[in-house]
């Protein structure tokens, strides 16, 4: 890791993903500054704060019906910031969506499961 | 039914954790079925996808494949406009969710007994 306390958003509308998956990160490197929302929208409004790095589910409205779903939210990302890298997160495994997200500016496509978790760390240590 | 083998990994034998992670699931995850009855209810087929998707990966954290597994089938009848199998798979899955969330329970009550 290049950075010594990166700053990662996790984007997800599902509590006990964003629960684990934080304690997860903070178990690998307890130098993460990790911040979580439940929506894209509130990610948004936090981008001034310069994360280092975002994990970004794909569907995002779940519990909040009218929240803009998930790439939409990675357009508005990369329109703000090119350079930020962002991990898209769904359990579809459709190499159609995998394409979009990447097509769009998304820097990985991590299915959600088990072995989420590690190839997510692993994909945050090599690019932060 | 639930293999908790993943969780107790996961966690490292913290049960504190297991037991944060469990209620988390508990809490969520009857809410999310009354949701997916009241999709089927509108013939909201895209709104049922969208939650038995959301669910999937929860049951695969808890260990309780076969609900992972018939939340995915739901997932693909509805996206594919199968929906004549729609209800019958949510009764089932619906009753696998009552018999894992029995599990879970009694394996929090016997965590808060030691």
């Amino acid at each position: 890791m290049k950075t010594l306390k990166p700053t990662v958003f996790i984007v997800d509308d599902e509590p006990l993903l964003t629960e684990m998956l934080t304690d997860y990160l903070l178990k690998q490197y307890a130098g993460f500054i990790i911040k979580s929302f439940p929506t894209g929208e509130a990610c948004l409004k936090n981008l001034f704060e310069n994360p280092d790095i975002v994990v970004l589910d794909y569907y995002l409205n779940t519990k909040e019906k009218d929240a803009s779903n998930g790439i939409d939210i990675l357009k508005e990302i990369k329109k703000r910031n090119k350079t930020l890298p962002v991990i898209m997160l769904s359990s579809q495994k459709s190499y159609g969506i995998a394409s979009k997200t990447i097509m769009y500016g998304a820097m990985h496509y991590v299915i959600k499961g088990q072995d989420a978790f590690k190839e997510i760390f692993e994909l945050i240590n090599a690019n932060v | 039914m639930v293999d908790l083998t993943f969780l107790k990994e996961f966690t490292g034998g913290d049960y504190k954790k297991m037991i944060r992670y469990i209620n988390l699931y508990l809490e969520n995850t009857p809410a999310s079925f009354d949701q997916m009855q009241r999709n089927i209810d509108n013939q909201d087929w895209s709104g049922l996808a969208i939650n038995a998707h959301s669910l999937k990966p929860q049951a695969e954290f808890m260990g309780i494949k076969s609900l992972k597994d018939i939340l995915a089938d739901i997932e693909n009848c509805a996206r594919q406009g199968r929906v004549e199998h729609v209800e019958s798979l949510f009764k089932i899955a619906r009753q696998q969710q009552k018999e894992s969330e029995k599990y879970l329970i009694q394996f929090l009550e016997s965590l808060e007994r030691t």
